[in-house]
């Protein structure tokens, strides 16, 4: 068969491109190949399901834990920093955003100059200023509520929703900060509003139940492409699951062909042509593919001639600090299951050298669970006593980290349990992190103190791979980057990554507005490079 | 609108639930009121429980045997403790509470009781103990210049 | 005469108004799950939102009645059954009846829907047919029968307050707190510019403004101009879109799209529970069908009565778990022989258990 364009993966890449194209040529040929099954969304009895026990449907798609004594698990850690994969990412029609938590922040100006600034990593070869107009649009497309009169990042056009309030167990981080001169700010995030205009897309009914929001309102990919599926009217537009893309094939060195997919319900290989493949399969796998695509016109694997595919892998270290509190007279508890405030008060010019951080005030702090109290027979009276009673707190952050060249990924010959080739992760944690932590540290105490709480030793520090990017990172220099700026792999006409993979360098935020914007703007440059009217 | 719902092949299958073991179940969610004083009218909820208890047997039809078992269970209890001490009992006695569940009071109380203190704090339970929203419950949407649905900090902290 | 029995004449008014809106709906969802999927999208697209907007119109009659004090009903004796004979009472000779059918998406079944929706300024002739009328609505079009709502809430609040002519809590009312979609919010009612304002959304949405396509409904939603549900019937029947500037008498000039009617399932009209062999598996499926639907009703009649949090509950269980069985359904034939006829849901009632317990 021949298509168009190819699009690898059904993540938030995959359809805001898809849409985008779509959007000035709705007959144009599309299809996209997802490795992944279905999970039905929006489901009543799923949702109950996770009310009453926990159970998300969509686990079983995750990656198994790296194996160990006493199971054989997955993938394999090489390094001396393990970089868990396990619940990092869903392998599912979807992608992650199935499982995202819809934290939608703009990278700062100063993002877009990291080498310049500090010498680290690499400067990205667009702007803060490029990028703008699309992160509004991302915004819009996603549906982010968020306080458009936040001075933190420059805009031109307001979030589509307002923010969401703080909530009462804010008070004390926002007290706190508010004493120290940190600033912070709401929390914009990906959850639709009530619209006046026509929207399939139902508002948050802050049911707390994100993971699995019984409405669709948080945005997951998956639902904007069964929309696109069931109520657009584009014939050109086709989706196949269970597509294990194998490898991408050369027409010649400057001209990918198509590429060779396993149809898992088949066990058949299938070989589809098209004129043009964008890889959107998440930093990992899209990654791998360049990797093990392998022919007399790119030996070590597609753009990989400088030996930079899967190299300078960066995540967020995710830390959590926690601590007590003699009291809860204001009965604080989790009535959201999202944050309202952060502080990107250290992500800022003065410590990009360091790493910058924010700082977010959990929706679970203080930790009061009302129902495994009642479940375990405790009384009225002692359950009225345990909720104003002393309080466990915490405050999470995530830091930023800079690319290095040994730390990478690579394809291990061996299938996973959902058939696809397993990961090689070989990552070693930077000797200046431990005192960047202590540095964090030693901020979060002071707000700690303010909070009039005792803060534990040591914060958990989660190195999962969430954040994955930079192995296939832009710039103009191909022998500095596998991308150009329009994240076309150098070398190659027709071959566009949109992945986590293409940042030359993360910052301190979460990724998924940043490649939603990326994946709109390749929509307009290949709208515009195919002329279409 | 085009999905399918979740359901196991095998419940599409099976009877109706007899309006007896619903009655029955349904003097259970609202002993958890009763015992925790946490839920003054349970009345508008007996058609949430009632959907609830199908959902369960659709995604896992073994929920209308313990629903059937829980109600023969707790007629037992109830004949051994009078109404109140029965539902005292199936909420507090610690060996019903071990995993797995080996007997038929631990059946009821994991399977049926503990599941519907979590539905019963969602749909409002959790409200006797302090707060306005809670995960599980639908809370309603935030709509600009009404009151959000949960309890907010106050204006003047906005940063 | 008092008040209260001036109200319980406008009560069985706004109850005729609750079913005749509720009665559109399984019509509109049958033909619209009857399509096969890839074709007819836009056609689709169309029934869908005049679908929705139907919804809305129930939650504002719902919140009409309960502003008044009254209650709505909807369980076994106030559901539509099908074929459901509708009579439109005019001024004597401009009556009109005719029937609406469960049925596949076809020419007949939009003609069906086009004399539902249709505008004041069209109506015309007589349509005489047999049977014993179902519901009789006071009124030669909708928009007519609500416009004389309207007359009487006039008549209401010239005679006494507006504060005690609406004086139901508006705490058990249905607000955009509770109920979305793409047809617009709900209105909160507590005074009689309120009351008008919802039943303007109705009789727009339905035919349209005075000698216009659209809806108007802009004014009140900020929507982007949609024509009224019977010019997006129009629009199906001829298959070309209205544009700005059409008018009602005339056909519409926009862009044409495809549609066919041969991709689509061949349900069985009006079907009945009867229809399917006991223990078929569209036996089981209409029963189960059947007590989702009558879940959702009586779910819905709680929204309505002052609980309009279960209004939820009715939305992601109901209409989310009830058209994938409808479906199902569609792709089976009522038995082995050729060119039988698939199933469709027959939308009866079975007493949900809590009604008795």
């Amino acid at each position: 068969m021949k298509v168009e364009t190819l699009i690898i993966g059904s993540g938030v890449a995959a359809a805001a491109l898809a849409q985008r194209l779509l959007a000035k040529n709705p007959n144009a040929s599309i299809l996209m190949l997802e490795a992944g099954r279905k999970v039905k969304m929006q489901d009543a009895a799923i949702w109950q399901d996770y009310v009453v026990s926990g159970k998300l449907p969509y686990t079983q798609y995750y990656d198994l834990p790296y194996p160990d004594r006493d199971q054989p698990g997955e993938n394999l850690s090489a390094g001396t920093t393990a970089v868990p994969l396990d619940g990092s990412r869903a392998l599912t029609y979807g992608g992650s955003t199935i499982h995202w938590g819809g934290w939608s922040f703009r990278l700062k100006p100063e993002d877009f100059a990291l080498r310049t600034n500090t010498g680290h990593s690499l400067d990205w070869p667009i702007s803060y200023a490029d990028l703008e107009p699309y992160y509004s649009q991302a915004e819009h497309y996603i549906g982010v509520s968020g306080d458009s009169n936040d001075p933190t990042v420059p805009r031109h056009c307001d979030y589509p929703f307002p923010a969401f309030p703080y909530t009462l167990e804010d008070q004390p981080a926002a007290e706190a900060m508010a004493a120290l001169g940190m600033a912070y700010s709401h929390l914009p995030i990906a959850r639709h509003g009530i619209t006046d205009t026509t929207s399939r897309h139902a508002p948050c009914q802050t049911t707390g139940t994100c993971k699995y929001c019984p409405f669709g309102a948080r945005y997951s990919a998956n639902n904007f492409l069964d929309d696109m599926q069931n109520w657009g009217n584009f014939p050109g537009l086709q989706i196949r699951l269970n597509s294990i893309v194998q490898e991408i094939s050369m027409r010649s060195r400057q001209q990918a062909g198509g590429v060779v997919y396993l149809d898992r319900e088949t066990g058949q290989q299938v070989v589809v042509e098209a004129d043009r493949i964008i890889v959107a399969a998440g930093t990992l796998e899209s990654t791998k593919l360049l990797l093990r695509s392998r022919s007399d016109h790119w030996q070590l694997g597609i753009g990989n001639d400088h030996d930079l595919v899967g190299r300078n892998i960066v995540t967020h270290p995710y830390f959590i600090f926690s601590g007590s509190a003699p009291g809860n007279p204001l009965k604080l508890q989790p009535e959201m299951n999202f944050p309202t405030l952060c502080s990107r008060h250290f992500d800022s010019p003065a410590e990009q050298a360091k790493g910058k951080f924010i700082l977010i005030n959990p929706p679970g702090s203080p930790t009061v669970n009302l129902l495994s109290k009642m479940q375990a027979g405790v009384s009225r009276l002692d359950m009225d006593r345990y909720v104003a009673g002393p309080r466990q707190i915490q405050l999470h952050g995530m830091v930023e980290i800079f690319s290095e060249p040994q730390n990478r990924i690579a394809n291990i010959d061996k299938l996973n349990h959902l058939g696809m080739q397993e990961t090689l992760v070989d990552f070693g944690q930077a000797a200046g992190f431990d005192p960047r932590m202590q540095e964090i540290q030693g901020h979060v105490q002071r707000l700690f103190e303010a909070m009039g709480a005792t803060m534990n030793a040591k914060p958990t520090i989660s190195w999962r791979a969430d954040h994955a990017a930079c192995t296939l990172r832009m710039s103009d220099d191909d022998s500095e980057g596998v991308t150009d700026r329009h994240m076309r792999v150098h070398g190659v006409d027709n071959l566009y990554v949109c992945s986590n993979a293409t940042f030359p360098s993360t910052g301190a935020v979460n990724p998924t507005l940043t490649l939603a914007a990326l994946a709109l703007r390749l929509g307009d440059h290949l709208n515009h490079a195919t002329g279409q009217p | 609108m085009y999905q399918t719902p979740a359901k196991h092949p095998l419940s599409a299958e099976l009877p109706a639930l007899d309006d007896a073991t619903y009655a029955a179940m349904w003097a259970l969610f609202c002993h958890i009121g009763k015992y925790w004083q946490n839920m003054p009218d349970p009345e508008p909820f007996r058609s949430q429980l009632y959907s609830f208890m199908l959902n369960r047997i659709n995604l896992r039809p073994v929920y209308r045997d313990y629903y059937l078992f829980a109600a023969a269970t707790l007629r037992g209890l109830i004949e051994q403790h009078g109404e109140d001490g029965a539902y005292a009992f199936l909420f507090t006695d610690t060996d019903a509470n071990k995993a797995p569940p080996e007997t038929a009071l631990a059946v009821t109380r994991q399977k049926v009781a503990n599941e519907f203190m979590a539905l019963q704090l969602s749909l409002g339970g959790f409200k006797a103990f302090g707060a306005i929203n809670y995960c599980g419950f639908i809370g309603g949407a935030n709509i600009p210049g009404q009151a959000a649905p949960y309890r907010t900090l106050e204006a003047d902290h906005e940063g | 005469m008092t008040l209260e029995q001036h109200k319980s004449r406008l009560y069985p008014l706004l109850q005729t108004a609750m079913e005749l809106e509720l009665s559109t709906i399984p019509p509109y969802l049958t033909a619209l799950l009857s399509i096969k999927r890839e074709a007819n999208r836009v056609a689709a697209g169309l029934i869908r939102s005049v679908m929705m907007e139907e919804m809305l119109h129930m939650v504002l009659v719902g919140n009409l009645m309960s502003s008044l004090g009254g209650k709505i009903c909807l369980n076994q004796d106030t559901l539509p059954s099908y074929p459901l004979r509708l009579e439109f009472e005019g001024h004597g000779f401009k009556d009109r009846e005719f029937d609406i059918n469960l049925e596949a998406f076809s020419p007949q079944a939009i003609q069906t829907f086009l004399q539902i929706e249709l505008p004041t300024s069209l109506a015309r002739q007589p349509q005489r047919l047999m049977a014993q009328p179902k519901i009789s609505v006071p009124g030669i079009t909708l928009g007519e029968f609500y416009q004389r709502i309207i007359g009487a809430l006039d008549a209401l609040c010239a005679a006494y307050p507006e504060s005690a002519v609406f004086n139901g809590d508006p705490g058990r009312q249905i607000s955009e707190q509770y109920y979305w979609g793409g047809g617009g919010k709900p209105i909160i009612i507590t005074s009689l510019a309120q009351a008008k304002a919802a039943l303007e959304v109705i009789i727009k949405q339905g035919e349209g403004g005075d000698d216009s396509i659209f809806d108007g409904d802009e004014h009140y939603f900020d929507q982007a101009e949609e024509v009224a549900h019977y010019f997006r019937f129009n629009e199906v029947a001829l298959g070309r879109r209205y544009r700005p500037g059409d008018k009602p008498h005339e056909p519409p000039t926009g862009e044409a799209f495809a549609v066919d009617y041969q991709a689509v399932y061949p349900i069985k009209r009006n079907p009945r529970h009867g229809d399917y062999a006991a223990g078929s598996r569209l036996a089981t499926l209409n029963q189960q069908f059947n007590r989702q639907y009558s879940l959702m009703l009586s779910q819905l009649e709680q929204a309505f009565n002052g609980h309009p949090a279960v209004l939820y509950d009715a939305i992601v269980n109901g209409m989310h778990g009830m058209t994938p069985i409808a479906q199902e359904m569609m792709t089976l034939p009522l038995d082995d022989t050729a060119g039988a006829s698939h199933g469709a849901p027959s939308f009866e009632w079975i007493a949900p258990p809590y009604q008795q317990a």
